[in-house]
């Protein structure tokens, strides 16, 4: 087989933007684990709730993309304040198992009221960009991948000023760096988790509403991503949020390329054997928990 | 004279488990008192609940003339009690610059700053390790910090559990001066620490704990030359329960 070198460019940057907005799913599922000790599965139905959103509101707002994206970012922040204050905010610290068993099973119904309310018929997002796109030589990169992947860039700058620079996103680290200590100082660890929460929600928001014009919308879309994102987080190094950015770019990367170069079925096997096989290797990840640590 | 703290027949632990039963106790401002007991007494247990991080049961905890007994932590800490809890309680992954910031956390913003500069002020040594996260300190520099993290909202209870616990002789000693210098700023302290010696050197009172319970009080010399206090705490053989 010969490489074409074009054409593993245009993957190699497909792979980005996936691997960019992998990340964010990765980079929110993190922060909650951080501060509450839970992992929430019902996290790619926040994906898929804002893609769902973002399908709502272009018509409305025009096809016009920046303010769709902003209307799917706040009601997934909304959906997600919701989801924190009638179920999380009833989890004691020690309730582990209980909130696998409440978030998964908030994650099955999520799915089916979703289809039961919009069928399970793939919809296809249009956007004021269409297809439009840029070309370099015969390279063509859409629009709407580009600012996906410039928004999941931006959105990443945002969060590190916010837990590197305020108290509101340094209590967070608090938090999950010392439960005592963060009682030390007066941090009130529930309204520190809702924040995280709904801060999580919002990256899920933009996730889900820049790849909707990317995949097709369906209830299903976010069902394997937790998974994916948990295995990130854990390969990342455990609540290290620039190593579960750097796996996410890098499984975006392997995805596209086992699905340009083999046939797509792969994909998806492939990469949960390279997780694994990673995690038999390296079982406490790739990265050492340090820096930017929320975990 | 009003005391500062005052314990009405305490009751708290974990769970549905009381550690500390009916404990009274009154602290008069700015002093030092010492809370000495053998291992699983209650000492840290009643800290925690003057601070309210465990189960309350029953009783009465008055701060300044107000029950603040149902009252959070966070709530209690702006009313001004303090506590440093055993060991390590720091944020290990952040610098010690983020630490204090950390602790202006119920500060006003316009006041972190001049508060920052008054604490290290008090302890130049956390100038000096500034950009140094709090994990990468000695365990006496640790407790510095600690310290000065609960200190930046000046309170007026400062309630210490183990402050010299793994220091060596000279940080002891330097920790105990450090207790002395809060205290003389009118903070009232509350100790309990592991050198009970050097403890009740520096300490004008001390309360006695045996089983959750009050076993004695009493002026720190008096209690220092005690003779079941001398046999129990400060090298003597087998512990004699008394209660």
């Amino acid at each position: 087989m010969t490489v074409d070198a074009v054409y593993l460019l245009q993957l190699t940057l497909n792979g980005i933007t996936l691997g960019l907005i992998y990340a964010l799913i990765a980079v929110g599922l993190s922060l909650i684990f951080g501060v509450m000790e839970i992992i929430n599965f019902a996290h790619g139905e926040l994906l898929m709730l804002g893609a769902f959103a973002m399908t709502f509101a272009l018509p409305v707002m025009g096809l016009l993309y920046w303010p769709s994206l902003a209307v799917a970012i706040l009601a997934i922040m909304l959906v997600g304040l919701v989801i924190y204050e009638v179920l999380l905010a009833r989890l004691k610290p020690d309730e582990f198992e209980r909130s696998i068993l409440i978030t998964l099973g908030l994650s099955i119904i999520i799915i089916h009221v979703m289809q039961y309310l919009f069928t399970a018929t793939p919809r296809m997002v249009d956007t004021q960009y269409g297809f439009e796109g840029v070309s370099i030589g015969s390279i063509r990169i859409t629009w709407t991948r580009i600012i996906g992947a410039v928004a999941a860039a931006a959105a990443f700058g945002g969060l590190y000023v916010v837990l590197r620079h305020t108290q509101f996103g340094r209590a967070m680290r608090a938090i999950a760096q010392n439960r005592e200590a963060a009682l030390m100082v007066g941090i009130r660890p529930r309204v520190v988790a809702r924040n995280a929460v709904v801060l999580a929600a919002g990256l899920c928001g933009l996730a889900g509403a820049a790849i909707s014009p990317i995949q097709l919308v369906t209830p299903y879309m976010g069902q394997f991503l937790i998974f994916k994102a948990f295995a990130l987080v854990i390969i990342g190094g455990l609540g290290n949020i620039p190593g579960a950015i750097v796996a996410a770019i890098a499984l975006g990367l392997i995805e596209s390329w086992i699905g340009g170069f083999y046939e797509i079925i792969w994909q998806e096997a492939a990469v949960f054997v390279i997780m694994i096989a990673i995690l038999f290797v390296r079982p406490d990840g790739l990265f050492k928990r340090g820096g930017m640590r929320v975990g | 004279m009003n005391p500062a703290l005052e314990l009405v027949s305490v009751t708290a632990g974990y769970g549905d488990v009381p550690i500390v039963r009916e404990f009274s106790a009154r602290l008069q401002a700015g002093s030092i008192t010492t809370l000495i007991g053998g291992n699983g007494a209650g000492k840290s247990t009643l800290l925690r609940a003057i601070y309210g991080t465990n189960r309350f049961f029953s009783g009465q905890i008055v701060f300044k003339g107000e029950t603040i007994e149902r009252l959070p932590p966070w709530e209690r800490l702006r009313r001004g009690v303090g506590f440093v809890p055993q060991g390590r309680c720091n944020f290990p992954a952040m610098s010690v610059a983020e630490n204090l910031k950390m602790g202006c956390y119920t500060l006003p913003k316009a006041v972190h700053d001049s508060a920052i500069d008054r604490v290290t002020g008090s302890f130049p040594m956390l100038r000096q390790k500034w950009r140094i996260d709090a994990g990468n300190l000695s365990g006496g520099e640790q407790q510095i910090l600690e310290m000065a993290m609960v200190l930046l909202v000046e309170p007026k209870l400062l309630l210490l559990d183990e402050p010299s616990l793994g220091l060596s002789p000279k940080m002891q000693g330097d920790v105990f001066t450090t207790v002395q210098r809060i205290a003389a700023g009118g903070v009232t302290v509350l100790v309990v620490e592991q050198n009970v010696r050097g403890a009740l050197l520096i300490s004008d009172r001390a309360l006695v704990m045996e089983q959750g319970r009050l076993f004695m009080e009493g002026p720190a010399e008096e209690v220092r030359t005690d003779p079941r206090i001398k046999q129990a705490y400060l090298g003597g053989n087998i512990h004699q329960t008394a209660a």
